[in-house]
């Protein structure tokens, strides 16, 4: 909900006060995880003052298969969420205005929330655009065990406060010992909500969750656990590790971990950048080898104009392929050397895509994504100047 | 089919003509070879679609001519394990008996009518080359095509005749061969094919005692005839680039090396770089390139050594792999490093209708 049209007060779940700030283990770390309350939607309805207080979906059109990108809260009243069908949101909320989305605006608003963020701490792990976890423990906490005097909770609301009065956005915060928590703590009372879990409350509030709050959690596995009768967190304090590590394999004892609220993830702030990708979901369901091979130039194109942007090479080549049916699957191979043109990746990519069922399936989606990426500085193997038209294909 | 041939020169025949088919055959019946018998000797046939061979070879005595598919790896196998001079072959059925001294092994042999039609070969259109010529250039090209099977034109050699010369071009794109040599032309060639890497290989390979071969270019395939062996080989799709267009279009310095010096300069340096990146970089002054490399948490190198250096001062880098390649493809005892610029083609030159073009790697940054 954008705060313009809230009708209630933020809510803070903030709980009381420690009497001694001190109460914090030395070693205990301060993480906020700060995520903006729909997004692109409330971005367009701070500029654009019509938009408020109606359903705005943000994301690709209905009539070429888009999906929905951002709801407002608006929308969201109607069931409409994010990465569902343009065309079944607009069923569900028929008033919903769709808009493209303007990623240079969005860009421009989530840099002004990063410099937001860099006024408490540099320890910042963006996640994407609208979220972030920050590491504030230093903030907080001294080098030598002493409290600064400041709170991670005082740091959470001043985030919120100048997001609100510089940005006129809202924004969710959690405030947890680890990551993990913070994120399902910003989770739980949004749009515009703070929610702090002291490190005492960490076990027990772990505990309560859900299973498939704790990361590395997805549908699947989700559906293993509650095979295994295990439906929230205190559950997996039942068995041991060799039990977990038998049903769920080297992320069992892990999951133990996490579900006893124990997370060790560091905040990083600099997160490396491992593969370069494209994707394209067509219009119409696409048929054929040929149809394919076709399908496949532009995004070869426009994999190489990414490389060349980003500045980056890679090793590993993987064609991703959606059917009609929504099985999904990846081919990947080794390059002996990093593709030096569109031509080149096409050259890698066509019997990859061969490998797939392609030629007897109708095909929904095609990726193309490079992995195993080089050092950018390290020596380049240049290639002959020959006329475009004639390079050996 | 009823026969006796000496198993030496029997495998002799079977090992060239198994090189044809491949583990990877496109049809399982590829994997055999089909052995025909008739009066005057036996003729051994075997492709994959892309190379196709047919091999004559000399029976000690045939009783009863025949036809029939054999497995190529079996067939080998039976040969080499044989112990005796003479190997008697026969079909009974589908099935064929094979006895060499006191071993006896039957196999089975396929319908021939299973193997596709293998083109002979046209004497009248062909080209008469010395044998010595062609082989030299082969090697000095095919080693500078592409690997990758998916690069079409870069995964073969140009040939082309102009007047009296012929002439091969390879490249895989980041350096280029061009070799070529005059002969006794008394035909007009258009065609200007890619011949498949393959194909050049099996040319090579059955260039034998007979110091003429004869070529014939087609269209779609081009044909080698050398003593009693005929290859085709299928022409790559693809437009093959202009090695003239690479050529290094300004000079601005040139180096004057021993070849083989060269070369162990390159080696040396060339221990310490880094497997992803194999770069070697070389500072021309005062009468001596040093070459420099590195291997990232491994250590580094420099190896200097005396040139005659004409023009301005210049840092460049190269693969030393490429380099040394084309070296060791010269026959001459000095060779000259041409250098266009730190990041466009250089060429060594020193050995006459030899053209060797190298692009640089990119300097390290900073």
């Amino acid at each position: 909900m954008c705060p313009f049209n809230s009708q209630r007060g933020p809510v803070e779940n903030v709980g009381p006060e420690p009497h001694d700030p001190r109460m914090a283990a030395p070693t205990q770390r301060r993480i906020l995880h700060v995520d903006m309350d729909a997004f692109y939607a409330s971005v367009e309805q701070r500029d654009r003052p019509e938009l408020r207080g109606k359903p705005v979906i943000v994301g690709g059109k209905a009539s070429e298969r888009g999906v929905v990108c951002t709801a407002s809260y608006e929308a969201r009243r109607f069931g409409v969420k994010s990465a569902m069908a343009t065309a079944e949101a607009v069923r569900l909320c028929p008033s919903a205005i769709v808009l493209p989305p303007d990623f240079p605006r969005y860009q421009a608003a989530s840099e002004a929330l990063h410099e937001i963020f860099r006024r408490h701490t540099t320890l910042v792990e963006p996640l994407s655009l609208d979220e972030a976890y920050l590491d504030v423990t230093a903030c907080v906490i001294t080098g030598d065990g002493h409290a600064t005097g400041t709170s991670a909770t005082h740091i959470a609301r001043a985030i919120r406060a100048a997001v609100r009065d510089e940005l006129h956005l809202s924004a969710s915060a959690g405030v947890a010992p680890n990551k993990f928590l913070a994120k399902v703590a910003s989770d739980m009372h949004k749009p515009d909500g703070l929610t702090v879990i002291r490190p005492e409350q960490a076990a027990e509030f772990a505990r309560a969750l859900p299973v498939r709050k704790v990361p590395g959690i997805g549908p699947r596995t989700e559906e293993l656990c509650l095979r295994y009768g295990l439906k929230l967190c205190g559950d997996f304090l039942r068995h041991s590790e060799d039990q977990l590590r038998r049903w769920f394999g080297i992320q069992g004892p892990s999951f133990l971990l996490l579900a006893c609220g124990i997370d060790e993830r560091p905040v990083e702030c600099e997160r490396e950048r491992t593969s370069i990708g494209i994707e394209e979901t067509f219009v119409k369901d696409i048929e054929g080898l040929f149809a394919c091979v076709q399908a496949l130039g532009p995004l070869a194109d426009g994999l190489w104009q990414r490389m060349c942007a980003a500045e980056v090479r890679g090793r590993t080549l993987t064609v991703k392929v959606k059917y009609g049916d929504f099985t999904r699957c990846t081919r990947s191979r080794s390059l002996s050397e990093t593709p030096t043109g569109a031509a080149a990746i096409l050259d890698y990519a066509v019997p990859l895509l061969r490998n797939t069922d392609i030629a007897f399936r109708r095909v929904r989606l095609l990726g193309l994504q490079l992995s195993k990426l080089e050092d950018p500085a390290a020596p380049q193997q240049l290639v002959l100047p020959f006329a475009a038209d004639s390079n050996g294909h | 089919m009823r026969f006796t041939a000496n198993r030496q020169r029997l495998l002799d025949a079977v090992s060239v003509v198994s090189s044809v088919t491949g583990p990877k055959a496109v049809r399982p019946v590829l994997q055999n070879l089909r052995l025909v018998v008739d009066v005057s000797g036996a003729t051994l046939l075997a492709t994959d679609l892309e190379v196709a061979i047919r091999y004559r070879v000399e029976l000690l005595e045939v009783e009863e001519v025949g036809d029939i598919l054999l497995p190529v790896a079996k067939l080998s196998s039976i040969l080499r394990e044989g112990t005796a001079d003479g190997v008697k072959f026969s079909l009974d059925d589908r099935s064929v008996r094979i006895t060499c001294g006191g071993a006896t092994w039957r196999i089975n042999g396929e319908n021939p009518d299973e193997f596709p039609v293998i083109p002979g070969f046209d004497e009248e259109k062909a080209l008469t080359l010395e044998r010595d010529t062609f082989s030299t250039l082969i090697r000095k090209t095919l080693f500078a095509c592409a690997r990758e099977k998916t690069r079409f034109a870069f995964h073969g050699v140009r040939m082309e005749v102009n007047g009296d010369e012929l002439r091969l071009v390879a490249t895989d794109g980041k350096r280029l061969a061009m070799k070529s040599a005059s002969f006794d032309n008394t035909r007009d060639v258009k065609q200007a094919p890619i011949v498949l890497q393959k194909g050049l290989m099996t040319f090579e390979r059955i260039l034998g005692p007979d110091p003429k071969v004869q070529l014939c270019i087609e269209d779609k395939q081009v044909m080698v005839k050398s003593g009693c062996a005929e290859v085709s080989s299928r022409v790559a799709d693809g437009v093959f680039p202009d090695w003239r267009n690479v050529l290094p279009k300004a000079r601005l310095l040139k180096a004057i090396f021993p070849r083989l010096e060269l070369m162990t300069a390159l080696r040396q340096a060339s221990v310490l770089t880094s497997e992803e990146s194999r770069s070697v970089r070389m500072k021309f002054a005062d009468g001596r390139m040093v070459l420099t490399s590195r291997a990232a948490d491994v250590g580094d190198s420099r190896v200097e050594i005396n040139c005659t250096i004409d023009g301005e001062p210049l840092e460049v880098a190269f693969n030393p792999d490429y380099l040394v390649e084309g070296l060791k493809n010269m026959e001459v005892a000095e060779v000259t490093l041409v250098l266009s610029g730190a990041e466009t083609p250089a060429c060594i030159e020193g050995e006459e209708n030899f053209v060797y073009i190298v692009m640089p790697v990119t300097l390290r940054a900073g």
